[in-house]
């Protein structure tokens, strides 16, 4: 078998705020490998926002290793890690995060903007990512105008059109309705039955319950790690 | 990014903050105007001075008695040296001392009011000869005619009057072969000069001439002049002729040491070269002034760039989260505070040029000043340069602040 996208060993993440230190995670080692669907389960201040956090390049652990497609990252400086974000990782937020006041195309295209791809592929790209989320015919609107569930399509959209190697996901139905949440799920979970990685973070068992593989997260330590014996029932496609 | 896209997003972020990105904007705007303005009029207005003061000829050399005035003693000084006399107006007049010389007139000036009957007046007036009013002031009298070299030899008592002196004396009478008093002597009018006006330094219609030999005998009692005109036959020659003067001039008074001249020489070029060091000083005086409303003008970009920093901050973090280096963040504030300010300045430049053609037409129409309108490309430049260089100043700690952000802090805030 071919080497784990993601290799976590003795993760360890302390905060220092007003001389009190917060264990944020204490020991996490774990494997995740390409093509996998991970879901990432825990209490508020289990620790799993951190740990999202450094694998998704946004934060450095205080110790313990991370190797990401086969590269340490302590060996990367902060624009090596920008570009590792703009390349290889796409982050769907619970916020959405898109852009006020901006297209739909234009929200979807600003990963684009910091990358070196030539301009003329922009256009279909975005068409390409917005096609697969079933957005299409929304290209020139305003996140204002669209509801809840669209905007999340939306930022999938963004996370997508740098054909990254893993989605990054944290509670992308937090600020959804559940019939919302369920459309979204749906087109996370297509798009890992179209071989892409993806990672996930909810305290919700019924957006867990989408992924094959299920993280338990406790005062930042890994307390279970399970496959999900049982596909979910209602995925029909 | 690249600066298309970074135009794009610098636009869209000013767009969606219309008003307030107009009122940071007022403070360049404001600041750039008052810059441009006093540098623009201040060019019109040394232009107008100096076309004044070229107009008394640019081949005009005036030689003074007494040190070159550098403080009031040396005033004085030359007020009451008697250093130049008829000898040396003679010998400034041998083509073989001073080549190249189509003229050479004493003058001298004489304090006193004069008198017609019950009217008197206080004009300037002069001893002086009719060619050098003829070719220095370019005027001939309007009635009468110029007193002759044989007045000036014989010490006549006649007079020249400008127009205001004969309306103040005269009024609607006829002035020519009338008699008035000046400083109580007696002399004739033979000439009166038509209204014409400022004409470089000169104002001929306050004028009384006399012969300037008239003057130093009945009116002043001295045997020396006050200074002596002298004309270059070519405006091309004047150094040269200056240097002849001088020659000319230490020779007859046994001078070895130029720095004990008893007499100076000025030429056209000398007075325009002062007075443009003179309006130069006030415009960078008034410029600097003006500056400190550019530099409030910043602090308010500074201010509003901050603001926008701390309310952009998910903003920041979602750019970073995909991909955007720190770098990419700096550019994108740092052109912002650019746009903001280089529109300020490029709105405000076009202000404070209406402003000055607006003057040059008033002057013009109203004031009949001859204030051609000359785009000032040099104040134009200045205007936008400075207001790129506030943005620079003054954007870059907010965007060093936005560029810092953590990705993940950033991302986190509400």
């Amino acid at each position: 078998m071919a080497e784990p996208l993601i290799v976590t060993r003795h993760l360890r993440k302390a905060y220092v705020q007003e001389e009190v230190t917060t264990h944020a995670l204490r020991d996490v080692s774990l494997k995740i490998n390409q093509g996998e669907f991970v879901a990432i389960m825990g209490p508020s201040g289990s620790g799993k926002s951190t740990l999202l956090h450094i694998l998704g390049f946004l934060d450095r652990p205080s110790e313990g290793e991370y190797i990401f497609d086969g590269q340490a990252m302590q060996q990367y400086d902060e624009a090596a890690l920008a570009v590792i974000r703009n390349q290889k990782i796409g982050f769907i937020f619970q916020a959405f995060n898109l852009l006020p006041r901006t297209s739909v195309l234009d929200n979807v295209l600003l990963p684009l903007r910091y990358s070196r791809l030539p301009k003329r592929e922009w256009e279909a790209r975005a068409q390409a990512a917005l096609a697969n989320v079933g957005l299409s015919h929304r290209l020139h609107h305003v996140p204002s105008q669209l509801s809840g569930g669209e905007k999340q399509r939306v930022a999938i959209a963004r996370a997508l059109i740098n054909e990254p190697l893993v989605i990054f996901a944290d509670e992308p139905t937090g600020n959804l309705d559940s019939a919302s949440g369920e459309i979204v799920m749906e087109t996370i979970e297509r798009l890992h039955h179209e071989g892409r990685t993806v990672v996930l973070i909810t305290h919700e068992t019924v957006t867990a319950a989408y992924a094959q593989r299920i993280i338990q997260l406790k005062d930042g330590m890994i307390v279970a790690d399970d496959a999900v014996a049982t596909a979910r029932t209602h995925y029909h496609k | 990014m690249k600066t298309l896209d970074l135009l794009v997003t610098a636009t869209g972020s000013l767009r969606t903050n219309f008003g307030r990105s107009f009122l940071t904007m007022l403070g360049i705007i404001i600041g750039v105007a008052a810059i441009v303005l006093v540098v623009a009029l201040g060019q019109g207005a040394q232009s107008i001075i100096l076309a004044q003061v070229q107009g008394v000829g640019a081949n005009t050399i005036v030689v003074r008695p007494g040190r070159e005035p550098e403080g009031p003693s040396d005033f004085a000084d030359t007020i009451l040296s008697d250093s130049l006399k008829k000898r040396d107006v003679d010998a400034l007049r041998q083509s073989r001392n001073v080549p190249n010389v189509s003229q050479v007139e004493p003058a001298v000036a004489v304090g006193g009011s004069v008198a017609y009957q019950k009217n008197v007046y206080r004009p300037t007036i002069l001893g002086w000869s009719g060619e050098a009013i003829a070719s220095i002031l370019q005027i001939e009298p309007s009635e009468g005619g110029f007193f002759t070299i044989d007045d000036i030899r014989s010490q006549a008592r006649v007079a020249v009057i400008g127009d205001r002196v004969r309306q103040e004396l005269f009024d609607t009478e006829p002035a020519v072969g009338q008699s008035i008093k000046v400083k109580d002597v007696n002399f004739r009018v033979v000439g009166v000069l038509p209204k014409s006006g400022q004409v470089s330094l000169f104002n001929p219609d306050e004028l009384v001439v006399v012969p300037y030999s008239t003057a130093q005998t009945y009116l002043l009692g001295i045997d020396y002049f006050h200074e002596i005109l002298i004309s270059a036959s070519d405006p091309t020659l004047v150094d040269q002729v200056a240097d002849d003067i001088r020659a000319t001039l230490r020779e007859r008074h046994r001078i070895d040491d130029p720095s004990k001249d008893d007499f100076f020489v000025t030429t056209q070029q000398d007075i325009v070269e002062r007075l443009s060091t003179v309006t130069q000083v006030l415009t960078v005086f008034l410029a600097a002034i003006a500056a400190i409303a550019l530099v409030v003008g910043g602090v308010g970009i500074m201010n509003i760039m901050l603001v926008s920093v701390t309310e952009r901050t998910r903003e920041i973090g979602l750019r970073k989260a995909l991909g955007a280096t720190n770098q990419d963040v700096l550019q994108q504030f740092l052109f912002e505070a650019l746009f903001l300010t280089i529109i300020g300045g490029a709105i405000g430049t076009g202000i404070a040029v209406s402003i000055t053609v607006v003057v040059s037409i008033v002057a013009t129409r109203v004031f009949s000043i001859e204030w051609p309108f000359a785009l000032p490309l040099g104040a134009i430049g200045l205007g936008i340069g400075m207001a790129a260089v506030v943005g620079l100043l003054f954007g870059l700690y907010p965007a060093l602040q936005a560029a810092r952000k953590s990705p993940m802090e950033a991302l986190r805030s509400e």
